[in-house]
């Protein structure tokens, strides 16, 4: 019997992607090893539970503010104009076409995450700050100014200065393409829960939003 | 439950390292090819193969253990 086929093998063997040559190995082996059968099986059960996962639809506001996006992004970079076709044929330029597959697939992956959380915390408010905030592992006692706000890190919560209202939680933008969705998607922000992240991606171009630990007020604040 | 299923294998997938969760959503959710999906990720079709098996592998595990 031939040597196991590595799991990248197995895997882009039951998505068809294999060349003929490396399909012809794989297949031979299987069919007589009961193990690598097993193991496809685990992989297909995977899938078929991948495949389980509930459609959700996004607001049509979101569809169109990514559309515009999209579109934005397409201009900018100087490549013949999608508009000037018309609107309906935007989405059948190939590389917006499987971008906005992949933003819209994964905010309703953010969607369908935030659906199962059985309880939401709306006593305060979000704050999104740029992308030079990026603070993964922040230490105690650190502060950043970030346009002219000041967030300090006191015994474990984010607390910005001066600010009267309670603060659930900050977002950190890893992009200003990111941070322009975002406006006015506030519905966007209340679905990403501590802990979790969600990321946006067209182009080979991955734009990153990173929620940090939830916030409550803090007691410290104005001691 | 199918919607059981589909939480249960949402929960584990949003654990994933990003990488690996951006390419299996892609391949098998989206059900896009592995050239498309090396196209919007910028990425080489190995690298595409490579992280889809690596995402799915991490996945069986995940499932296998909350079975």
């Amino acid at each position: 019997m031939s040597t196991h086929p590595a799991t990248h093998l197995l895997s882009a063997y039951l998505d068809r992607e294999l060349h003929d040559e490396e399909k012809q190995v794989v297949a031979r082996h299987v069919e007589e090893c009961s193990g690598c059968q097993h193991r496809l099986d685990g992989l297909r059960r995977v899938i078929d539970e991948l495949r389980s996962i509930p459609a959700a639809q996004p607001p049509e506001l979101l569809t169109r503010r990514i559309e515009g996006h999209l579109a934005r992004a397409w201009r900018e970079r100087r490549v013949q104009s999608p508009l000037a076709r018309g609107q309906g044929e935007l989405l059948a330029q190939p590389g917006l076409r499987l971008g906005f597959a992949l933003v819209i697939s994964l905010a309703l992956m953010t969607l369908i995450f935030a659906q199962g959380l059985s309880r939401r915390d709306h006593s305060g408010t979000t704050l999104v700050v740029p992308p030079e905030a990026t603070v993964v592992d922040p230490a105690e006692g650190q502060s950043l100014e970030i346009g002219g706000r000041v967030f300090g890190f006191r015994t474990g919560r984010w607390v910005e200065v001066g600010l009267e209202t309670a603060a659930t939680r900050i977002l950190v933008t890893s992009s200003a393409e990111a941070r322009q969705l975002l406006e006015g998607q506030q519905w966007l922000s209340e679905l990403l829960a501590p802990g979790r992240g969600v990321v946006l991606a067209w182009e080979g171009e991955v734009l990153e939003l990173v929620p940090l630990p939830q916030l409550k007020k803090s007691q410290e604040r104005g001691s | 439950m199918a919607s059981d299923c589909g939480r249960r294998v949402a929960d584990a997938l949003v654990q994933l390292p990003r990488c690996f969760r951006e390419a299996v959503v892609l391949r098998d959710i989206e059900e896009l090819s592995y050239d498309e999906i090396a196209t919007v990720l910028g990425v080489r079709i190995g690298t595409v193969r490579s992280r889809i098996a690596r995402g799915r592998d991490r996945l069986r595990i995940v499932l296998e253990a909350s079975a």
